[in-house]
């Protein structure tokens, strides 16, 4: 715990003083541009609290790629080695375990790349994956992701349009506030034609678009690529000038295409899904917006980071809010203390007041008697006024539920 | 205050009594004369108000989200605690409650203790690992990080699918009740051996012809779960016909809620009397309405089915007729039930045609309880008939009328009998005093007014179309038309008629707990275990109500007229036709 | 056996009350004609509803509102599945007043329920069965339409609208064939 603290601190203040410095809107996401500047690759963060994150080592070049899991990162043995490695498309990467740091797996953390290992502990136990699309995989290790075992692939020499060129995240006015798998937009300009998957995991269930937000350029073909996991979807236009409407199937497999002419941003979603977070976008073209809704873009990642910045807001961050804590804390004590002390005595003298009845073995009362003895023969009137008011009351309940209530709306008559 | 009678019905000995340092007589508590008895009491009502607490707890926090007065989870995990409302409430609280209530009724008439202890291990072992397994598959849905959840509602309708260890795990819980309604019959047989001629002591009676009610009805499911289901969720077999599945589901999703039912009819009937201060009004007509719900219980399962396509309208109108016959017993227990509690009311001095109501002893807890749950049930009845009139009932099919009328029921006239027993109860099979006595007295007003509030509302917005089991029933398309009142304040009456229920069920619990911890054993208790004698006694009626027997087989036979052909049908193209694929839940 | 004559006089009148609730019910069946849902409608392949390959069928078609072969009333097919009414979510379901109208609806998945809120048009929607039954609309207006049974984590969501409107302006949604 006081790792994960050491490790927030650092890249905290560094991140804020990357914002200030790039003084872009939107404080958090600044931390971008360091990153990116390191790297050539732009990873929005994700390797601020890993220690020993190096820059990408290029691997280009060879059919298969070792990863090794559970090496040294900072304070343990909690790491991937090396944590971000350059690999060309089609390369097969394989992660080995060493043995160190108890049980680890790993996990694709982004869209389009979908893997996942076992959780194991053995030393020489393998799982491999083969990354065929340009792109960057960043994956993480469940049980220690938030103590910094995270890593990444970066697919192809491209990388993740970071670098020059570097557009920021358009405003999409909040179109993607209910979309969990929403990170940023992927840049994958340079290509004719662009691949989004339907029905990728979003949250809750197969639910998505993967990627949830593309950018392309002018006059690229984008192929909607249905996996058959979450029933029927389609994919609809939200904006103008856009208009598409593909048909709305289950099937994996089935494809639907549109190509994007004109710049701007496209807004689509799958129609059944639309309450579920099912929607997309496709940025066509240098569409950029402001830094503050960048923060929405970053809201992700920084929700990620943010969550760990969650715990340490319940650190005070200043003198009131220690004051307060404190004073509050103390008096919260001492009257708990009060409280309890003499709900303790109370027990303890109810506890002697019960001694009182303990005999040698458990015993019952002696029973009332009755004041009047009724004799056999009792004619319980009472109970018959009161049968009588009760036939009365549903009979007439049913008469009107049923003649009036019932019979009245649309009926099934065949 | 013994009495003998010549067909041993009562054996009411001398030497349940003894002298205290006083010298004053004492009745020795159940649990000083049957101790084996006692724990096993001890052990299901333990089990069953721990599911209690979590079930009650789940129900407040879906009251409040779904009227969107507070929401601390996200809409899909509604579904997730609707599913352990439904199964910890209806099944682990109700089956272990009854457990332990029938092995009190069933030793304390007969006189004789659990006949073995491997088999009561057996069968409480089954019930609890069952009950482990299904409520964690369930509460497994809550964390994404263990691959396993059984979204899929107390129905479990097919081809909604769970973790194949949900259904070993009802299986388990279902079987194991098997077991001990074995060991309550073994019971019977020892006594028998003593008393070849007697009459069989009514609450025997009455816990041995439920028993013979659910193993006629648990096969339906037991069928559904260990044939179709199982095998099924674990891939054996790829796909199941959901309408068979729902059918034998409903089979025994009625017979199950008189199975909830008739043990707060043995409460009534037996313990309610003498809570009165009065006697049992008549002893033959108890029997006469057990042996009805025993033949008329299972046939009439359809009325579940009113408006599934795939069975024929004739299949529905018998099942209506036979529900219909279905309301006799219940209305016969009304009648005898009001009239012993008169009874009592009047020799406590109560006079004139209402007036001997104020003579009741409202501030006793134990009578309370029980009497406002018979109340509430008269009211519950009423929404009950309405669900059974076939065509009627498609105004409020799986609306939230249907919820509104089974918290009467098996909300109310279940689980505030069970709890208002327990005050009486309890310190009989514990030897302690009961606890926070005050908070017991308040408690069952607290319930009867939150289910009041909560009931009335709900079954309003029903007749609105407001559906159940739904965790946001606020639609963009179109708003609900009220019948009478608004619709935003039948959802401020569901919020405050669950909390209020919540407060009463925490409240109950305080009052167990506090008693378990803080009374001491071998006390001398506030309440009086003798039960008197009925007014009309067992020998008034005819021998053959007794032949157990008999009435087994008519069960039978009534149910394979009702079910014989609309199964047949089902099955006819293919058991497992038309079939559906499993979709993982 | 000995019963008080007050029990024994309440004994009938319980009968009596039976009786009469049975008797409502079937006059019900035979005045104003009220129906059930009933076998009629017969059965499909979940799988074939699932991939939408009605010119299989010989039981169901396509999605869409329909003028009957007989010339009286209109046919309207529905297919439900997670999380909509096909037609019904994206569009409402147009039928016209006083004529009659079949419904013939089926589940591409699980479970599901139709329901016209605050009316008595109520059915379940059961994979591999169809529910087929007659409604006649006295009025113009609009309904909404409710999933009432759970059917998955986006139950709450399935939703749909039936407008019926006036047999001037009722135009059918989808053509004569599949």
């Amino acid at each position: 715990m006081v790792q994960k603290r050491d490790s927030l601190s650092g890249p905290t203040r560094r991140r804020v003083l990357a914002a200030g410095a790039a003084a872009a809107g939107g404080a958090l996401l600044g931390g971008a541009a360091p990153a990116a500047a390191q790297s050539g690759a732009d990873f929005d963060g994700w390797f601020d609290d890993v220690p020993n994150y190096d820059g990408v080592v290029d691997r280009t070049g060879q059919s298969e790629v070792t990863v090794e899991v559970g090496v040294e990162n900072g304070d343990g043995p909690y790491g991937f080695g090396p944590a971000a490695v350059r690999v060309d498309p089609g390369t097969t990467v394989v992660w080995e375990w060493n043995g160190q740091g108890g049980s680890h797996n790993v996990i694709a953390e982004n869209d389009p790349y979908s893997y996942e290992s076992e959780l194991v502990a053995e030393a020489g136990h393998t799982f491999s994956h083969t990354f065929e699309e340009e792109g960057i995989s960043k994956y993480f290790c469940q049980p220690h992701r938030a103590l910094g075992m995270k890593g990444a692939i970066v697919v192809g020499g491209g990388g993740g349009g970071g670098g020059s060129g570097s557009v920021s995240e358009p405003d999409f006015d909040g179109w993607f506030d209910d979309v969990p798998n929403y990170s940023s937009t992927v840049d994958e300009r340079g290509q004719s034609e662009v691949s989004v998957e339907v029905g990728v995991e979003n949250g809750d269930g197969p639910y998505g678009f993967g990627p949830a937000s593309i950018r392309v350029d002018p006059g690229t073909t984008v192929v909607w690529e249905w996996s058959g996991q979450g029933g029927s979807h389609n994919v609809i236009a939200e904006n103008g000038p856009y208009s598409y409407e593909s048909e709305l199937v289950a099937e994996a497999g089935h494809t639907f295409s549109h190509t994007f002419e004109e710049e701007g941003v496209s807004k689509y979603f799958c129609q059944p899904h639309r309450a579920l977070g099912m929607k997309g976008a496709v940025v066509v073209g240098d569409v950029s917006g402001g830094g503050s809704s960048g923060g929405g873009g970053g809201g992700e990642d920084s929700g990620g980071s943010a969550g760990e910045s969650g715990g340490s807001s319940f650190v005070p961050a200043d003198f009131n809010g220690w004051f307060a804590l404190l004073f509050g804390g103390t008096i919260a004590m001492a009257v708990a203390g009060v409280l309890g002390n003499e709900a303790y005595i109370a027990y303890r003298d109810h506890a002697s007041a019960e001694e009182a009845y303990v005999r040698d073995r458990p015993v019952e009362s002696v029973e009332e008697d009755a004041e009047v003895e009724l004799g056999e023969e009792y004619d319980p009137v009472g109970t018959a006024a009161l049968v009588v008011g009760y036939f009365v009351l549903i009979s007439a309940l049913w008469v009107f539920m049923y003649f009036v209530e019932y019979i009245g709306g649309p009926t099934i008559t065949g | 205050m013994a009495t003998g009678h010549p067909d041993d019905t009562v054996t009411h000995s001398e030497d349940e009594y003894v002298e205290t340092e006083d010298g004053t007589r004492h009745r020795s508590a159940f649990v000083d004369r049957y101790p084996e008895a006692a724990q096993i009491v001890r052990i299901c009502l333990g089990i069953s108000f721990a599911a209690f607490g979590v079930g009650a707890l789940f129900g407040l926090i879906q009251a409040l989200h779904r009227t969107n007065v507070l929401r601390i989870i996200p809409s899909s995990d509604y579904y997730t605690l609707l599913t352990g409302h439904g199964v910890l409430l209806a099944l682990v609280f109700t089956t272990f409650g009854i457990a332990g209530l029938f092995q009190w009724a069933s030793t304390r008439s007969l006189g004789v203790e659990p006949p073995s202890s491997t088999l009561t291990a057996a069968w409480l072992g089954m019930m609890t690992v069952g009950t482990l397994l299904a409520a964690g598959t369930i509460l497994a849905g809550l964390f994404d990080w263990i691959p396993a959840s059984a979204d899929v509602l107390f129905t479990f309708y097919a081809p909604l699918k769970a973790h194949p260890l949900f259904y070993v795990g009802a299986a388990l819980l279902i079987v194991g009740s098997w077991f001990a309604g074995a060991s309550y019959f073994l019971q019977y047989r020892e006594w028998r051996s003593e008393h070849p001629d007697a009459r069989i002591p009514l609450q025997s009676f009455m816990v041995m012809t439920t028993m013979l009610m659910w193993y006629i009805s648990t096969l339906g499911v037991a069928v559904e779960v260990v044939v179709l289901l199982i095998p099924w969720s674990l891939g054996l077999i790829q796909q199941v016909d959901p309408l068979l599945t729902r059918t034998l589901f409903w089979y025994f999703g009625h017979p199950v809620v008189y199975f909830w039912l008739l043990p707060a009819y043995v409460i009534w009937y037996t313990v309610l009397p003498k809570l009165s201060g009065g006697r049992l009004f008549s002893d033959p007509l108890a029997r006469v309405v057990f042996v009805l719900f025993l033949i008329l219980s299972t046939p009439v399962g359809f009325h579940h089915q009113y408006t599934d396509p795939g069975i024929a309208s004739g299949y529905k109108f018998v099942a209506m007729t036979n529900t219909m016959f279905l309301l006799l017993p219940s209305l016969l227990t009304l009648f005898t039930v009001v009239a012993s509690m008169e009874h009592g009311a009047r020799q406590r001095g109560g006079t004139g045609y209402l007036g001997w109501l104020k003579a009741l002893p409202w501030e006793k807890p134990a009578f309370a309880g029980i009497a406002l749950s018979g109340i509430m049930f008269a009211a519950g009845g009423f929404s009950g008939m309405i669900n059974a009139g076939m065509n009627i009932n498609y105004l409020i099919h799986n609306t939230l009328w249907v919820p509104g009328h089974f918290h009467l029921t098996v909300g109310t006239a279940f689980a505030l009998t069970l709890m208002a027993v327990s005050y009486w109860l309890v310190p009989q099979v514990t030897g302690k005093r009961l606890q926070l006595y005050g908070v017991a007295s308040l408690q069952p007003y607290v319930w009867f007014v939150g289910m009041v509030l909560m009931s009335n509302a709900m079954h309003r917005a029903g007749l609105a179309g407001i559906p159940r089991r739904t965790a946001e029933p606020q639609y963009e398309q179109f708003s609900f038309q009220a019948v009478a009142g608004s619709v935003g304040e039948m959802r401020i009456q569901i919020a405050i008629g669950g909390t209020l229920l919540f407060i009463g069920a925490a409240m109950f619990l305080a009052v167990m707990l506090a008693t378990w911890t803080m009374g001491k054993s071998n006390s001398q208790l506030r309440v009086n275990g003798f039960l008197p004698e009925p007014m009309s006694g067992a020998t008034d009626s005819p021998r053959v109500l007794d032949n157990l027997k008999l009435w087994a087989a008519v069960a039978i036979v009534l149910v394979a007229l009702a079910y014989g052909l609309p199964l047949f049908d089902m099955v006819a193209d293919g058991v497992l036709s038309p079939g559906s694929l499993p979709v993982p839940a | 056996m000995h019963v008080h004559r007050f029990e024994k006089l309440w004994f009938g009148a319980s009968l009596v009350l039976i009786v009469a609730f049975i008797g409502t019910i079937v006059y019900g069946a035979i005045g104003p004609g009220v129906a059930m849902v009933g076998d009629d409608g017969g059965t499909i392949d979940a799988a074939t509803v699932a991939d939408g390959d009605f010119e299989q069928t010989d039981n169901f078609r396509s999605p869409g509102v329909y003028e009957s072969s007989d010339g009286e009333g209109v046919d309207v097919y529905i297919v439900a599945r997670q999380y909509l009414f096909d037609p019904g979510t994206a569009q409402p379901i147009e039928v016209p007043r006083g004529e009659e109208v079949t419904f013939h609806v089926t589940s591409a998945d699980v479970t599901h329920g139709f329901n016209l809120a605050g009316t008595n048009v109520n059915t379940m929607v059961i994979p591999g069965q169809i529910a087929q039954f007659d409604v006649t609309f006295d009025e113009t207006g609009e309904y909404g339409i409710v999933c009432h049974e759970y059917c998955g984590s986006g139950h709450h969501t399935m939703a749909g609208q039936l407008h019926v409107v006036p047999q001037s302006e009722f135009d059918t949604t989808a053509g004569g064939d599949n």
